[in-house]
């Protein structure tokens, strides 16, 4: 009996030990690419009309970045402050392993309720594994729905390892892209400017694209109905389409939802 | 209230639910999936995930019926719905709250 419960803290360390490989992995190519911004820039021909592309990118990607950065920030610093007063309590859904398993894992670690009124959708911690839901959902939604949002944060775990090596395959292309951009730069800062705006295109690709595949081992795992309405739930509290540089448009998720309608699932 | 205590007044603003509350209400006979689905805009097999909430609530009534839909030549079994007593309970009660409220 010890001995399996070492295999498995031996195996939970290895995967953790993982994750920080590829994410330290991605902070050196980071780093590389931002070295690289400052080297290559080499004034060539004016392509005006190209510059000024980069800096339409660069304005809606520096948008969505400062809002990215200031809202994480924003909710770490509060979370902190408000669960050191009010400690999350534990959620017991009845179905937690039927779904786990469906998703072809295990998921033997708590579920959380916070009343922290930062914390407005469910989140999880990918370094931990933790999945937290802000209270109201459970009041307010059915057990079938907060099922699906639960199936939702879990395919994120099941998933992160294959997240964090997109997001370092996607500061790749940046890099590859930072060389090619080298032949079109007029001014050094709009061309460091353009690769960052670039980097962030590329990466919110990649962020949407995790939701997505989230989305649909969760409706897999539970049901498609359920997991349209927590989405619907959330544009009618959020008065928005929902759309961010980490998560695409409400109804946009909706549409790919209702494809599995009609499939045999 | 006893609406907001036991968590139907918050089950039911969701905006299909409520929605789909509204449409039965409104109506002056009972309803089958299809047909909700055509007056809220909704997908029917959506229509049929909120009617199985509310229906666990004891807001809707619902029965299997035989009944002849779009020209068909015979007859098909469909899930007709009907509000219930509580449901016209529970929208005055909210009715009531938005009027405190104002």
């Amino acid at each position: 009996m010890a001995k399996i419960a070492l295999t498995k803290e031996l195996k939970r360390f290895y995967l953790t030990f993982r994750l920080w490989l590829f994410s330290l992995v991605g902070v050196l190519i980071l780093s590389a690419f931002l070295g690289t911004a400052l080297l290559f820039f080499i004034p060539l021909t004016a392509r005006y009309a190209l510059v000024f592309v980069y800096l339409l990118f660069v304005e809606i990607m520096a948008y969505h970045f400062v809002h990215l950065i200031a809202g994480t920030t924003g909710q770490i610093v509060s979370n902190f402050r408000y669960n050191r007063k009010h400690k999350p309590t534990e959620y017991y859904l009845e179905n937690r392993s039927q779904i786990a398993k469906r998703l072809g894992m295990e998921y033997d670690k708590p579920i959380y309720l916070t009343d922290n009124p930062s914390v407005t959708g469910p989140f999880t911690n990918l370094f931990s594994g933790t999945i937290y839901f802000p209270s109201f959902m459970i009041d307010e939604l059915h057990l079938t729905e907060n099922a699906a949002t639960f199936g939702h944060e879990l395919a994120h775990i099941k998933y992160r390892f294959r997240y964090v090596r997109e997001v370092v395959l996607a500061s790749l292309v940046t890099w590859a892209f930072a060389f090619l951009l080298a032949y079109f730069a007029i001014i050094p800062t709009v061309y460091a400017i353009a690769q960052f705006a670039f980097m962030m295109l590329v990466l919110s690709f990649v962020m949407r694209r995790n939701e997505y595949l989230a989305d649909w081992a969760s409706a897999k795992a539970t049901t498609p109905e359920a997991l349209i309405s927590v989405l619907e739930y959330f544009r009618a509290k959020c008065k928005g389409n929902g759309s961010s540089i980490t998560h695409p448009s409400f109804q946009g998720r909706r549409k790919r939802l209702e494809l599995l309608f009609d499939s045999d699932r | 209230m006893r609406i907001v205590d036991d968590g139907t007044a918050k089950l039911v603003m969701h905006p299909a639910r409520f929605n789909i509350l509204h449409c039965l209400n409104k109506a002056s006979e009972p309803l089958f999936v299809e047909q909700i689905a055509e007056a809220v805009k909704e997908h029917p097999r959506l229509v049929s995930h909120h009617l199985d909430i509310l229906q666990e609530k004891g807001l809707v009534d619902c029965k299997y019926e035989i009944a002849n839909v779009k020209d068909s030549s015979r007859g098909v079994a469909v899930r007709l719905c009907s509000p219930t007593p509580k449901l016209t309970e529970v929208l005055n009660e909210i009715a009531e709250a938005v009027e405190e409220v104002k």
